[in-house]
């Protein structure tokens, strides 16, 4: 039977999921990945978290093969333009009535007794008939489509025999009949001071007609129409409750039935109907995402996941939170291969600053944990590890509340790191070790490849020490690379290579007119 | 009526070039914890203080015109607590609410408000009266003299003579005028005679029917806003003017209460504060006693160490030596002790003489943003542009650590190369470095001082910083052993 569209057995479903972000988010900018999905403007630049509720689904990596495929499978299946707009309408339908229904279920317990009323209860009508129309309109969509996937098969399935069940039959057929009834009643009222009086109309005329009748006769032919505005919104609720309950006494009938219907249908909406219309959003929301990337020629893929390390790849992969501030225009990214076959496991990445190491560095972590979530990930072609967990060093700012040296603060985060490494974790480390010596950096950074090595962990070292690159079978040493006509030129290419010991720091203190000659020279003309 | 105690009466408009970058200054330098500390939750002394931090002055006349009014307010701190309260309760007077929609609660309050601001006064003469003899700078005699002489009895009298009339909105005194279609127009609230009563008591009269007259009752109360809408806006423009002069007199106070609050706490956490010697802008001694990191005092709430220095014709000051050794709270304190002298502030220091510089610039390593697109280098190199374009000769360069975000060999030659232009072309650098081949270029060069963290035999760090040249030995094997090899960890 058909639970969720986001696993496929229930159990699964109701496994423990991390509600706030794995700390390796920050690092790799994960967390400005999933901003735009997560939250939504406000206007005046103020973001606000949506209140959809999928965070748990975006922190969450899968450590189950099977589950990862249901959903890629979900996910390639609504790749389908089409298809995709049938569930975005749905959802978004069911998501506006979930929301307006909270509303009603409030005033209808409120402690303020008046908020119980007509009013309210005609929301609830109104709600419930909007909800049997997105029911129907999707099954009606559905109908003649032929789905693939495990999960979208199993929702059609569920939808259809739900939508004929008797219950459901029976609510459809219910709400119509009082919609007819309703729309019976008429009546009059009369405000003097502070004083309305209600009855039922009684066939009274159309005072303004009349007015307009006798006076039409005085008309120039002006054409000028003069009209008052006066806006609906500042209606006073509570007054208006006053008065349709005294319309109520006069149909006594009708408003008894409209009691009952809602006491019937105070919770109308399908639970799975409610989870199926909030979970898909973990697709649509991806897919909407990543669309004008692909526009612009970036490529995405479907990964294999592999429970072991033996021969892991992806081509032309790419730190996606910089393409997404770049909107991918074409020339802005500039995608990277990488490569591990036993007994490689470790990336060690050298060359240039400013050649993309880093960039690099997290766009290897970037995609594991996407794959993790059964999204498609940037690249061509992938396989990818199923890692129990990703772990991150990247460098942070002295703070002087913790009066603690920096690089005591380095060397204590990748004691804690290692302790927590297994030979199922990924780990990513950046620019360690740079506020000491030369001769320190060297020595502690060969401790921590023997570390690493030791552990048996996938690994990017992002470096300057280029003899970490050449530690030993384990290391791949990958390069930055620059344009041979132009070495102050990034091309922001990574490539195997052995490291070759060349930066371009000075290239880049020239580029700014930081030479001794050229700023002796800013500095006389003072 | 204006007081001069940050200026020189006529100086006040020429006031020093606000600091480049005051941002980084503030953060690397950590000011904020100075000026939290002066002015506790009050943002107008923070503000105060802030302003003339950032602003060094330029001349030794105008930081011991600053200096003199300091030792004044030492001397009479309650005097100056005193009207600096007065003033500040300026604040309380926003609840007054003025504004055209209710026009005659408007009116009262503007008379409510008017009546505060002159008990405001009064205190103030009050406290004028009582200390003017106590006073020896020339801005504080200025201030008092001009307090007495503007606040007479006679301009209080007549003040209260109008708020007493005013005390019932609905009983007023209007002419107007007829205008178009003779209609009132040009009304005009007028003062009552004595007397007036007699004369008014026999006129003819035509009551209001309360009971069924509500229009008519409508028709006095926007009569009665016309009469007093010119008077309520006269009422507010002088509340304007009054919190206006309130609040000059306040920032004006404001540094000086800041300077008694800062000085009153480090003076409880036993830390040394004195009044700097400025040098004129050409020279390159410098000298001081127990110059200590204040932020780091205030922060620890507990005495810290200390450093001395007899520095004289050096332009470069490079500091070496062990991580946490105190390198970066040595640059700190001396860059606080800078801003704070050419401002007349005291200095966290038993004495401290030091040249006037044209401005403080720093230079201080940062955490990798997280725009990715430009690397660190990139990015220190940038800054370091930027600064290039904004110092000159004079001016004063704090580096923390610059250029390591590439490896050593690079960082050396491009820190190498700019140190030298720099301090070729007039600019004093201290720099705090791990680049041993940089920190070794200016060995036996006679304008450089060599500093280095002290480190006892047993591996203990004393947080003193002493001349030294750089030793290469490394400390990370300390580190190594206390965090891995102790915890039972192996790397």
């Amino acid at each position: 039977m058909f639970y969720s569209i986001l696993y496929p057995r229930r159990e699964q479903h109701e496994q423990p999921r991390l509600e706030t972000e794995p700390d390796y988010f920050g690092d790799l900018n994960l967390d400005q990945i999933f901003q735009p999905i997560l939250t939504e403007e406000k206007g005046f630049g103020l973001k606000e978290k949506k209140t959809v509720g999928l965070e748990s689904f975006f922190y969450t990596p899968l450590q189950d093969i099977e589950a990862i495929t249901y959903r890629q499978e979900v996910m390639r299946e609504l790749e389908d333009e089409n298809l995709r707009a049938v569930f975005n309408g749905f959802a978004y339908t069911v998501y506006g009535i979930q929301m307006f229904v909270g509303m009603v279920h409030d005033a209808l317990t409120s402690l303020q007794r008046w908020r119980d009323n007509y009013i309210t209860r005609g929301q609830l009508l109104d709600c419930v008939e909007r909800y049997i129309a997105a029911v129907d309109g999707l099954c009606a969509a559905l109908a003649g489509m032929n789905l693939r996937s495990d999960g979208l098969k199993g929702f059609a399935g569920y939808l259809k025999d739900y939508a004929a069940s008797d219950a459901f039959t029976a609510m459809r057929s219910r709400a119509k009949k009082l919609r007819e009834q309703l729309s019976t009643v008429e009546y009059c009222m009369l405000i003097k001071h502070g004083v309305i009086r209600v009855r039922r109309y009684e066939g009274q005329a159309d005072r303004a007609k009349d007015i307009l009748a006798i006076f039409s006769k005085f008309s120039q032919g002006q054409t000028r129409d003069f009209k008052f505005h006066v806006t609906d919104e500042s209606r006073d609720m509570r007054m208006e409750a006053i008065v349709l309950n005294m319309v109520a006494a006069y149909y006594k009938d009708i408003f008894a039935d409209l009691d009952k219907f809602c006491e019937k249908y105070y919770n109308f909406i399908d639970e799975t109907v409610s989870r199926f219309a909030r979970e898909i959003q973990f697709y649509l929301s991806w897919l909407d995402y990543i669309a004008p990337l692909r526009q612009n020629g970036l490529q995405f893929c479907y990964p294999t996941i592999k429970n072991d390390a033996r021969a892991l790849y992806c081509r032309a992969g790419f730190d996606l939170a910089l393409a997404y501030r770049t909107r991918g225009e074409p020339g802005a990214i500039v995608p990277n291969d990488f490569e591990l076959n036993a007994p490689e496991r470790i990336l060690v990445i050298t060359g240039p600053n400013q050649g993309g190491k880093t960039t690099f560095a997290r766009a290897f972590g970037q995609m594991h944990h996407l794959a993790s979530l059964g999204l498609c990930v940037p690249g061509r072609e992938a396989a990818l590890y199923l890692f129990d967990t990703i772990l991150t060093h990247f460098e942070r700012e002295e703070d002087i509340n913790t009066l603690n040296g920096k690089l005591q603060d380095d060397l204590v985060r990748l004691r804690e790191l290692l302790v927590r490494a297994t030979s199922r974790s990924i780990v990513i480390i950046n620019e360690i070790f740079v506020s000491t010596t030369l001769t320190d950096a060297l020595t502690l950074g060969t401790r921590m490849m023997d570390a690493l090595a030791a552990k048996n962990v996938i690994a990017v070292v992002v470096t300057f020490l280029d003899e970490l690159a050449t530690h030993g079978p384990e290391t791949v040493s990958m390069m930055t690379t620059v344009d041979p006509e132009d070495p102050a030129r990034r091309l922001f290419k990574i490539i195997r290579k052995p490291p070759d010991g060349l930066a371009y720091a000075m290239f880049l203190s020239s580029k700014h007119g930081l030479t001794y000659e050229q700023l002796s020279g800013r500095l006389k003309k003072k | 009526m204006r007081a001069y105690l940050m200026y020189q009466e006529g100086r006040e408009q020429t006031k020093p070039a606000f600091s480049y970058a005051p941002d980084a200054l503030e953060s690397d330098l950590e000011l904020q914890r100075i000026l939290k500390c002066m002015a506790g939750d009050d943002k107008t002394i923070y503000d105060a203080c802030e302003d003339a931090l950032l602003r060094p002055m330029q001349s030794v006349e105008a930081i011991l015109y600053r200096q003199t009014v300091l030792r004044d307010a030492m001397q009479n701190p309650e005097a100056v607590r005193r009207m600096y309260a007065i003033a500040a309760a300026a604040d309380q007077n926003n609840k007054y609410f003025l504004s055209a929609t209710r026009l005659a609660e408007t009116f009262a309050n503007a008379v409510e408000l008017l009546k505060r601001y002159t008990k405001m006064l009064r205190d103030l003469r009050e406290v004028a009266d009582r200390k003017i003899s106590d006073f020896t700078s020339e801005g504080f005699k200025n201030l008092m003299e001009m307090l007495r002489r503007e606040l007479t009895d006679e301009f209080f009298a007549q003040v209260q003579e109008h708020l007493t009339e005013m005390r019932d909105v609905d009983n007023i005194l209007v002419s107007a005028r007829l205008g178009s279609n003779l209609l009132s127009t040009d009304y005009t609230l007028r003062r009552k005679e004595k007397g007036f009563w007699l004369k008014w008591n026999l006129t003819p009269s035509y009551s209001v029917n309360a009971e069924k007259g509500a229009e008519e009752l409508e028709d006095i109360r926007k009569r009665r806003e016309r009469a007093i809408s010119e008077t309520t806006s006269v009422m507010t423009q002088s509340a304007m003017f009054l919190e206006g002069f309130f609040n000059m007199l306040r920032s004006e106070l404001a540094f000086y209460v800041g300077c008694l609050n800062l000085t009153d706490k480090l003076r409880e956490l036993g830390m040394p504060v004195c009044l700097p010697s400025l040098l004129p802008a050409d020279s390159m001694d410098r000298s001081w006693r127990g110059l200590y990191d204040v932020s780091l005092a205030l922060t620890k709430g507990e005495p810290v160490v200390g450093n001395d220095l007899d520095a004289a014709g050096k332009c470069l000051y490079i500091i070496t030596g062990a991580n946490q050794g105190g390198k970066s709270t040595f640059l700190r304190s001396l860059g606080q002790a800078q801003l704070m002298a050419q401002c007349g502030m005291p200095v966290g220091a038993e004495s401290f003489t030091a040249p006037i510089r044209s401005g403080v610039f720093v230079h201080f390593k940062r955490e990798e943003e997280n725009w990715m697109k430009s690397g660190r280098l990139d990015e220190e190199l940038t800054r370091m542009s930027r600064i290039a374009d904004h110092l000159g000769a004079g001016a004063l360069l704090l580096m923390n650590e610059s250029f390591s975000s590439t490896n050593e060999r690079e960082g050396s030659e491009i820190c190498h190369q700019v140190t030298k232009a720099l301090v070729e072309n007039g600019v004093e650098v201290f720099s705090v470095t791990h680049l041993y081949a940089f920190a070794t270029r200016f060995l036996g060069d006679s304008r450089t001082q060599y500093l280095r963290a002290q480190r006892r035999e047993d591996s203990q760090r004393t947080f003193k910083i002493l001349p030294g040249e750089p030793l290469e030995t490394a400390y990370g094997e300390d580190l190594y052993r206390k965090i891995f090899v102790e915890q039972g960890v192996t790397m």
